[in-house]
């Protein structure tokens, strides 16, 4: 999902995932609607998130904060949940720094921190919002080769992404939003020859 | 205008920046790239005295206009006319935004100008008037990076550090927020700016350098360093 900045997309994740209710309207999940549905409830069933405004626990190390999505998310005990967040943790790239607090370490490491997190949960569906701001063309092909790993096991992936070269090497379908609406949909490059979303969103300068 | 030379800073034991000098003169755009945990934030914190450099003599200062900042609080340092946008950007959620861009301009010389800078930021960020009576914390990540850039301006700035201006704007904002950094520069601001988003940034910059593992690794101007295999390979992914 793509759009202008304040256009409504993290608020749709919000929507998604539980923390808002919609005016009106339906969000269906597997034949099911899940639109009144709490938060923890719809982890549980599957759908986990990352949050561009990182939330770590911070009082609590990388490792606390990813057993607490095992633990919570398929109610691992405490001695499985442990290695199955170390694992988690080293398939992010942070086998090093399990010990740490989240204020320890950087931006982009807390980005992982995020999606170790919600991996934790054992998820079928994953929200990813806007995971590589900021990172080198280098950082980017690893998160997207991570990404890639993810959707190989058969995880689903719903994503923000303002880097359109990310968007456009890993997405299958890319919807635009606009002012709350929903202006385009369609493949990476159909999207990205619409001159409705040239001019709302990318700009005619945009490379 | 602003000089650092053989900058050293660690958190606790472990050292994140060797060595560092680097020259910003006035009217200047100056960039710093270089890859994540490479020590470009902890840069701009020291410079404006959040962090403390290991040691102070002679070889090892901060300088803003023949005046050593290093070892001054924030505060001072703000006062003298240097102001940072952090990534975390800080802002106060609870307050509107026009609150939060009136507290950008609490030092003496950028009030009696408040007016003139609030019209210049809401032509610079129509989106921010729309919104000046919305919580900070209602705003989308891209509006927060308006609001903070917005903020900074208030305190009319000389020297204007930015650590990465670009961070989750989207691509028409991103091209438009470098605009926006050149016009700041053509009003007379100084930059000193850390960025990812090395092909735009290197455009407007008159002069960049290249931090790896802590240390300077290549300096030069922007569009020599455009054009230079180093960074094609590592940071323009060509």
């Amino acid at each position: 999902m793509i759009g202008p900045n304040g256009s409504g997309k993290t608020t749709l994740f919000n929507v998604i995932s539980g923390i808002y209710a919609p005016a009106s309207g339906n969000v269906r999940y597997k034949g099911q609607s899940i639109t009144h549905k709490k938060p923890h409830v719809i982890c549980r069933m599957g759908i986990a998130r990352t949050f561009q405004i990182v939330q770590p626990f911070s009082q609590m190390t990388l490792l606390e904060n990813v057993l607490i999505g095992a633990m919570y998310g398929r109610g691992l005990r405490q001695a499985e949940g442990r290695d199955k967040a170390e694992e988690i943790l080293q398939f992010v790239g942070l086998k090093d720094k399990i010990y740490y607090t989240p204020n320890e370490i950087t931006t982009e490491d807390r980005r992982r921190l995020e999606l170790a997190r919600a991996l934790a949960t054992e998820p079928e569906v994953i929200l990813l919002d806007e995971i590589m701001a900021g990172l080198t063309p280098a950082e980017i092909e690893e998160a997207l080769s991570l990404i890639r790993q993810i959707n190989n096991k058969g995880i689903t992936i719903f994503m923000v992404e303002h880097i359109m070269k990310a968007v456009m090497s890993i997405c299958q379908r890319v919807v635009v939003l606009n002012y709350g609406e929903k202006i385009a949909e369609g493949s990476p490059q159909e999207v990205a020859e619409n001159s409705e979303v040239i001019k709302a969103y990318l700009g005619d300068r945009y490379v | 205008m602003f000089e650092v030379r053989e900058l050293n800073v660690g958190y606790g034991p472990i050292q994140v920046l060797w060595d560092v000098s680097l020259k910003v003169e006035q009217g200047e755009i100056v960039s710093v790239l270089g890859p994540n945990g490479a020590g470009k934030s902890t840069l701009l914190r020291t410079a404006l005295g959040m962090l403390r450099p290991m040691e102070t003599d002679k070889a090892n200062s901060i300088t803003y206009r023949d005046q050593r900042i290093d070892g001054l609080p924030p505060e001072q340092i703000v006062r003298l006319g240097i102001a940072l946008i952090t990534e975390e950007k800080h802002l106060f959620p609870d307050m509107t935004v026009l609150d939060n861009l009136k507290m950008g301009a609490y030092i003496k010389r950028a009030k009696e100008k408040r007016a003139e800078s609030l019209e210049l930021i809401f032509n610079l960020f129509p989106r921010l008037e729309e919104r000046k009576n919305q919580m900070a914390r209602t705003l989308s990540g891209g509006e927060r990076q308006m609001l903070a850039i917005g903020r900074a301006l208030m305190s009319k700035p000389d020297l204007l550090m930015i650590d990465e201006p670009s961070l989750g704007l989207q691509p028409l904002l991103i091209t438009k927020i470098f605009d926006t950094i050149k016009e700041i520069k053509e009003k007379g601001v100084t930059i000193l700016m850390v960025e990812q988003n090395v092909y735009f940034s290197l455009e407007i910059s008159d002069r960049a350098y290249v931090l790896e593992n802590g240390k300077i690794v290549m300096e030069g101007q922007g569009k020599e360093l455009l054009a230079n295999d180093h960074i094609r390979k590592a940071y323009l992914a060509m």
